[in-house]
């Protein structure tokens, strides 16, 4: 027996140096990414005593581990989206940048143009106010399209990434499928330890499902079913660009030589993060457009109203910018669709792209596009045949047709996407700021009474008003009259009597009295009142304001925009459904901010979620030094055990050759 | 629960990150003073604070226009009151001719006087403000407002128009008042005279007041012929008058003797026909003027007073002085509207202020930081922290293998 002995040390010897191999390997690997615990089992010998075989196998709690990726992808959806939605928001906020601050100084500078109207510095402050506010919108909105240029860019890289662990997780798979059944070399532990740390990765990008497969392979799905990683073979993820708008790149998947798309929204993981917050960038900048062009538009059609240093209507302040539409990839057709924003509609502007269809070759559907390139609401449809222009008053816009399209062709128009970029000044010298009224309204000196005369309001110069360039036309009122019976007579430039309007009216509002109401607002495109008493015979003069350049009443109005409701507010049909300039970015502002404060609060809580899924699974896979230590004096004291036992047979060995000689 | 070796180190550095980040965090609210530094850390508190900016912007900028406005004002005042005393000076000079005891040479000297009174008034209704614009231009700041023309009159070449300023979101106050609503208009003096043809009738006005409201009451612009009054003699014993409007109603009757002057509204009236005759007057359509062309009549008379009898200049004088009191009274109103509208201002400009401040309140009880508050909690933070590196650094002495020798 004593043979037996020394056979049962050695195995002992061996078992437990396998022990000990194992508690080194844990110690070793203690900071190793992605390495599992291993446990080593020993097995009694099934023949003989002794140690038989020995056994090395990670512990690892499946459930622990896929909850674990489940929660990786979450927390990375979520602080990829915070990350770049928090940078939008840094970039609103900052008042060196925020458009809000431009709006306010070109309104302080309009004020001070106010008081000495007839002053070259106050002029020249509004103009520098007007292009640093320009340049304002511009540089917010081309920091925006860096942003959604830099999402681009950070999403080929993850889709890159992407592709990578796909190919190395089959790899690892099909190592570890030859190597089944090839021995218990500690090799296949480390494989699968690398491949599920390639998989960790993936969950960051991804959400991912695995499926563990009896052959030590995995399997890896998308959460809606498509295979990433199949049996002996990886699919591919490819950055397509957008249809129309090439920029609004989309993913697709191809696994043996079969393409999907794939929707944003079921991504998950960062590379969903990415794009769910490349995709608020969008409606910010229509919205940055959309009070851009308001603004810009409401200055306009004021400026028109007024009278400038030159003896000159006003014009333009702004030169408002237009876009082209996109055509599908799928259109068969010519035709082509370019976009204005319609003069003196700006309030009717939304933030909203448009979809427009042609149902046949003359036939047209226009959509509106929610945030998410919805259709929203019943469309605007018509029939015309081309070249044609559609004014869509409701919406602002003025659509040029040409070209010749096709039925089912599909064109989509983005007017407010670029609208505060593009936006310009056309006010070439401050003389043309038309800060005065053009219109001069004097009583008589030698009237009787002692009624003045008021200019209530400005509404057209155009060439459909009473005015022309530098001038009241002569059909155009040119004084009021009191009859014997105290009735205002309005005489025309030639001394012909366009109407009366009767005593009753007291004088007030006498264009609507005579042209009718609202028609007066068109021609002769401006309103006064007579107030106090008059006399018959008494006379009051209008006139082209030539010279009255110390007038600031256009100016003041003009001022009083940034008190009046400018910015349509959504696509709402209530009366009051306009804001402020100033209210208007302030929405834009914390419209992000809310965003940014629920992706805080998301990503807080998903980053509580993974940290208990990691404890979870670290307390079963992670290695405990504490614990190694332990086992490694049991391993060393059951060492010298059996290394004792193996003494002892020598020492018996030994005795009985003794006894013998 | 088997705590891993790693969980231990990540828990404490994890907790030493969050200790950190909330000491930068109350670091940087400290600096800046700002609770929150972007939208998403608030975006009520930001939507409120970027109101509140806007709002306190506003006042800020009404406060400049309203300070502006005030020293424009104040200046207008001035330049009114400076007129005004000339006016009540010219007034006491005209007031010498009415005594009887004024020789031709008195009267020459006077006329010589009233000249300087009258270039002085010229220039003031002329001035400038600090800007180098004309007052009372109007809207023509830059045209001098009061001229002479060919014949020597002066007149008027500015607008009506008038300039006014925001001084609140919905206060605009008046910052100038036209020379043409100051001056122009003022009204002279209403007079009544014989029509065309009659010639045996003199008109005075002996009463001014009396006949002023009369003209006011009676006064007919949209038909000249229903102003004239026919004086009727008719023969009897004794023989007797009427005065009867253009319409036949018997005004006023009584006892006739040729030559006789009798008041009627204020006017009298000397009639000198054969009984049985009769005369026809009007009252004198109204007319407005400056008063620096009834100052250059009343001159011309005084420096040739021979030309005119004692009644001629009388009327001559009458003329001015009721010019020049219609004058004083706008001249007053326009000094009083100017008070007015710095009485305004400044009850806006306070209002103002207290809106601002209370608005700047609510950003800063919105948005700014509470400095006591902040410090304790910098403090509270670091605390935090060394106690985290503290026990960091003890739990990690606590290996087994430190006893295993």
């Amino acid at each position: 027996m004593s043979t037996d002995l020394l056979g049962i040390g050695t195995s002992g010897l061996l078992g437990q140096q396998r022990l000990l191999w194992t508690a080194g390997n844990n110690i070793s690997n203690l900071n190793t990414e992605g390495f599992t615990r291993q446990q080593t089992t020993l097995y009694t010998n099934a023949v003989n005593l002794g140690v038989g075989s020995s056994n090395t196998t990670r512990v690892l709690n499946q459930f622990a581990q896929g909850e674990l990726w489940r929660d990786t992808s979450t927390h990375a959806y979520n602080s990829s989206y915070y990350a770049d939605v928090a940078y939008t928001d840094k970039l609103l906020s900052d008042s060196a940048n925020s458009a809000g601050v431009g709006i306010d100084n070109f309104f302080k500078g309009l004020h001070s143009a106010n008081e000495t109207p007839n002053g070259q510095s106050g002029r020249e402050g509004v103009l520098s106010n007007i292009d640093s506010m320009l340049n304002r919108y511009s540089a917010l909105n081309s920091q925006l399209t860096q942003q959604y240029d830099t999402a681009n860019a950070k999403i080929g890289n993850a889709v890159n990434k992407i592709n990578t662990l796909l190919s190395n997780i089959n790899d690892l798979n099909t190592q570890l499928i030859k190597r089944q059944g090839s021995g218990d070399d500690g090799t296949s532990l480390h494989l699968m330890d690398q491949r599920d740390e390639q998989v960790r990765q993936l969950s960051e990008m991804l959400d991912i499902r695995t499926v563990p497969q009896d052959d030590g392979s995995l399997l890896v799905n998308m959460t809606t079913g498509q295979s990433l990683v199949a049996r002996g073979q990886a699919a591919s993820m490819l950055v397509v660009n957008g249809d129309p708008d090439s920029r609004e790149t989309g993913i697709q998947l191809s696994l043996n030589k079969a393409t999907t798309s794939l929707k944003q929204e079921v991504l998950g993981g960062s590379l969903g993060g990415m794009f769910a917050a490349r995709d608020e960038l969008a409606p910010t900048k229509r919205q940055l457009g959309q009070l851009a062009v308001a603004m810009a538009d409401a200055m306009n059609q004021q400026n028109r109203l007024g009278m400038t240093l030159n003896n000159q209507l006003g014009g333009d302040i702004f030169t408002l910018p237009s876009s082209e539409g996109l055509p599908y990839a799928g259109n068969a057709g010519t035709g082509a669709v370019s976009v204005d924003f319609m003069a003196g509609e700006g309030s009717n502007v939304t933030g909203m792209d448009y979809l427009v269809t042609f149902t046949t070759a003359n036939d047209y559907e226009i959509y509106r596009l929610d945030d998410d390139g919805k259709k929203t609401g019943s469309p605007i449809t018509g029939t015309t045949t081309f070249p044609a222009t559609i004014d869509l008053d409701a919406e602002g816009l003025s659509l040029n047709l040409s070209g010749a399209p096709a039925a089912g062709d599909k064109f989509l128009l983005q007017p407010t996407l670029n609208a505060a970029g593009g936006l310009s000044r056309e006010l070439r010298v401050a003389d043309d700021l038309a800060l005065a009224s053009p219109l001069k309204l004097t009583a008589d000196s030698n009237n009787y009474g002692t009624g003045s005369i008021k200019l209530d309001g400005v509404t057209n110069t155009d060439g459909s008003s009473g005015f022309s360039s530098g001038s009241l036309d002569s059909a155009a009122p040119h004084s009021v009259t009191i009859d014997d019976s105290g009735n205002y007579v309005v005489y025309d430039g030639t001394g012909g009597v366009i109407g009366t309007a009767a005593a009753s009216t007291g004088g007030k509002n006498l264009m609507a009295a005579i042209y009718g109401s609202p028609a007066a607002q068109t021609y002769p495109g401006f309103e006064f009142s007579i107030d106090g008493s008059v006399a018959p015979g008494d006379n009051f003069t209008l006139e082209f304001n030539t010279d009255g350049f110390s007038d600031n009443t256009n100016g003041l109005a003009m001022a009083n925009l940034q008190n009046k409701d400018l910015v349509r507010r959504a696509d709402s049909t209530s009366a009051d459904n306009t804001i402020t300039l100033n209210e208007s970015f302030t929405a834009l502002v914390t419209g992000v901010g809310s965003k940014v404060s629920q992706a805080k609060t998301e990503m807080t809580a998903s980053e509580a979620k993974l940290t208990q899924s990691q404890d979870w699974y670290n307390s079963v896979s992670g290695v405990n030094l504490d614990e190694e230590a332990s086992n490694l004096i049991k391993y060393q004291q059951a060492y010298s055990a059996a290394a004792q036992i193996v003494n002892v047979a020598k020492s018996t060995f030994d005795t009985l050759l003794n006894a013998v000689s | 629960m088997r705590i891993s070796t790693n969980m231990q180190f990540d828990r404490h550095l994890q907790s030493l990150m969050n200790t950190s980040g909330r000491l930068d965090k109350a670091n940087e609210r400290l600096l800046s003073g700002d609770k929150f530094a972007t939208a998403g850390e608030d975006p009520f508190g930001m939507s409120q604070k970027m109101g509140l900016t806007t709002n306190i912007e506003l006042y800020q900028q009404y406060t400049t226009n309203g300070n502006l406005l005030q020293s424009t004002l104040s200046h207008e005042e001035t330049v009114l009151s400076s007129i005004n005393d000339n006016l009540l000076s010219t007034t006491t000079l005209l007031q010498k001719i009415q005594n009887g005891a004024m020789s031709d040479g008195d009267l020459q000297d006077l006329g010589h006087e009233l000249e300087m009174r009258q270039a002085e008034l010229y220039d003031l209704m002329n001035s400038k403000d600090p800007q180098g614009e004309y007052l009372f231009s109007g809207n023509q700041t830059q045209t001098q407002p009061f001229a002479k023309d060919a014949n020597g009159r002066y007149v008027f070449q500015g607008d009506a128009g008038v300039r006014s300023v925001q001084v609140s979101p919905s206060v605009s106050i008046q910052a100038s008042d036209s020379g043409h609503t100051i001056f122009e208009t003022a009204a002279t003096r209403r007079t009544a005279s014989p029509l065309t043809g009659n010639n045996n009738i003199s008109i005075l006005v002996s009463d001014q007041g009396a006949y002023d409201t009369y003209y006011k009451n009676n006064y007919d612009t949209s038909s000249t012929a229903s102003n004239s009054f026919i004086f009727n003699t008719i023969a009897g014993t004794p023989d007797t008058y009427e005065i009867t409007d253009s319409g036949g109603t018997v005004l006023k009757s009584g006892e006739y003797v040729a030559g006789e002057a009798l008041d009627f509204n204020g006017l009298s009236i000397t009639v000198d026909v054969a009984t049985g005759g009769s005369q026809s007057f009007q009252m004198d359509s109204p007319t407005n003027d400056n008063i620096l062309n009834s100052l250059s009549d009343i001159i011309a008379v005084l420096k040739d007073p021979s030309s005119l009898s004692g009644d001629e200049l009388q009327q001559a004088v009458a003329d001015v002085q009721t010019h020049m009191s219609h004058t004083r009274d706008q001249v007053g109103t326009a000094l009083w509207q100017t008070g007015a509208r710095m009485n305004t201002l400044d009850s806006v400009l306070a209002s103002n202020g207290s809106l601002e401040e209370s608005n700047t309140e609510a950003r800063a009880a919105v948005s700014e930081i509470d400095m006591y508050q902040a410090i304790t909690d910098l403090y509270k933070e670091q605390n935090a922290l060394s106690v985290a590196q503290q026990t960091f650094g003890k739990l990690q002495q606590q290996s087994l293998f430190d006893y295993l020798r």
